[in-house]
């Protein structure tokens, strides 16, 4: 029993040093989730022509990413871009890209965050914004959601879910704020002020990020729910209890102790020597 | 930091452009797909400074560069958007874009540290804690969260060790960054993440927030015990949690 805990003592061991070796050479991220941004382009101004976006960051300013052809209606998928200060500019479709751009925006992409950088409004006021998409936990069993009105047609409106309103007044050209919504399979209704409600039945998830994107097509109007954002529906309580020390050292103190050490020393080689005169 | 500069269109507004929605979404997720951090920029713009603009001078709006070309959309507004007619507009069906049913996983491989193993699903206990798998053989996942290669943070957990010996997670701290981690799914399909991110957490001060939280892309991560075994509770007092970004 003893010589098996010895052995287990030095697996221990092994697994201390090789964990400072990858900490002292080879360090990772802390977490790549939180490093990065979010990003994705929406042309959501019904009378604006086609347009080339193109995305610059500020220090790299020769390495434009251009996306031709975007048309009324489009929203891109989500991409991880790198934190930090961009240019997002629309020109119409097919212009020299470096020509002056109709319309441009700064975006100051956080670390962990998700932005849609949008054209909104009329062709005659046309405005490229940049939209926060909150993607943080929301609470247990609710979504989180809200309306982008691109249909000038549609006039205000506002969104119910089952007959209740949880957004109200969301005006045409901008997306309104975040409202959270219990989970379940439900009915959302879109009610505009100057045309009749139509119904979206939708199953919403909870921990999900939801629009409503509204839209006008040829004097028709859409509605259609996007999935932005998915996290857990349940979410755990705590930590997860994944190991019963068959590898372990049982000896926390000593184990503490030597950790310290190895942090000090910055070395897991002198640890080594140092714990085998200790067992001989 | 809005600057707006209207440029004087080509001529005759020759109505509205054909191109479908479909054709549009592709391409707007084809260019932006060249956005990934990690990516190497496939598009970059030439660069040749004998042609480029100075953005710093205000733009002369009677000689706009690169009005007229052939291939450019007219700049002016697209007719009859909005206008209000003699009735009321009317609604039609936009399906809402559904994600793709992404099947639950059957296998993890992981070469660079020799995982092969086994998927089981995980649940909660009553108090809402994660139950691990029985065995500290086969990895578990957490169906109440994403399947991994869906949109979100697909969640795998797998034992350091049991009380005998090594557990399938029992390497986890000794993968790097571009080590592939690959799931095989229910349907035969694969889906091959790249690890990108490790970290050491308290139990205590353990990152619900992090783990569960909604994300706009599709993500795994791995989780295992890790640090200091506390002998007289008979657990380990860290977890070690890695992060793949799906390639």
């Amino acid at each position: 029993m003893k010589k098996a805990l010895r052995k287990f003592r030095y697996r221990g061991l092994a697994v201390l040093v090789s964990a400072a070796a990858v900490v002292l050479l080879a360090p990772l991220p802390a977490s790549a989730a939180q490093s990065v941004s979010f990003l994705r382009l929406a042309h959501l101004s019904p009378d604006t022509p086609q347009v080339d976006v193109t995305v610059t960051k500020f220090d790299q300013p020769n390495k434009s990413q251009v996306v031709k052809g975007v048309g009324y209606g489009a929203v891109s998928e989500y991409q991880r871009i790198e934190p930090g200060s961009y240019t997002v500019a629309m020109r119409p479709a097919g212009a020299d890209p470096k020509s002056e751009p109709v319309i441009s925006t700064t975006l100051e992409a956080a670390k962990g965050r998700a932005y849609t950088v949008a054209g909104l409004g009329r062709f005659a006021d046309l405005a490229l914004r940049v939209l926060n998409d909150e993607i943080g936990l929301p609470p247990a069993g609710q979504s989180r959601m809200r309306v982008v009105n691109a249909a000038p047609r549609a006039g205000d409106l506002s969104i119910q879910r089952e007959g209740t309103a949880v957004i109200e007044r969301a005006a045409f050209g901008n997306a309104s704020s975040y409202v959270y919504v219990p989970a379940g399979q439900t009915t959302l209704t879109v009610a505009p002020v100057e045309a009749a409600a139509t119904n979206l039945p939708i199953n919403l998830e909870a921990g999900s990020v939801y629009t409503v994107l509204v839209l006008e097509r040829d004097g028709a109007l859409s509605a259609a729910v996007r999935q932005d954002a998915r996290g857990a529906t349940v979410v755990p309580n705590g930590a997860v209890e994944t190991g019963l020390g068959g590898t372990a050292d049982d000896d926390t103190g000593l184990r503490l102790l030597l950790l310290a050490a190895a942090g000090l020393a910055g070395a897991g080689a002198v640890l080594l020597v140092v714990r085998r005169r200790r067992i001989a | 930091m809005t600057g707006r500069h209207r440029l004087l269109g080509g001529a005759a507004a020759s109505g509205r452009a054909a191109a479908s929605l479909a054709a549009v979404v592709a391409l707007l997720t084809a260019g932006v797909a060249l956005l990934g951090a990690d990516r190497p920029a496939a598009q970059a713009l030439p660069d040749d400074p004998g042609q480029s603009v100075d953005t710093a001078l205000p733009a002369d709006i009677g000689q706009s560069a690169g009005a007229g070309q052939s291939g450019e959309t007219p700049w002016t507004a697209v007719p009859g958007v909005g206008e209000r007619g003699s009735s009321p507009p009317r609604w039609t069906a936009e399906p809402s874009p559904k994600q793709a049913r992404t099947a639950r996983p059957t296998r993890v491989r992981i070469p660079s540290i020799g995982v092969n193993s086994s998927i089981v699903n995980l649940a909660v206990d009553r108090a809402g804690v994660l139950v691990p798998p029985d065995s500290a053989d086969v990895t578990g996942w957490f169906p109440k969260g994403p399947a991994p290669g869906a949109i979100g943070p697909a969640l795998l957990a797998g034992h350091v060790d049991s009380a005998a010996g090594p557990g399938v997670f029992y390497r986890l701290t000794a993968l790097r960054r571009g080590d592939r981690v690959i799931v095989d799914r229910a349907d035969g399909s694969s889906a091959v993440f790249v690890v990108d991110s490790s970290r050491k957490v308290s139990k205590t001060a353990f990152p619900t927030e992090l783990v569960y939280s909604p994300l706009p892309v599709a993500m795994l991560r791995l989780i295992t015990c890790g640090g200091a075994f506390d002998s007289g509770a008979s657990r380990y007092l860290d977890n070690i949690i890695v992060e793949a970004t799906l390639r």
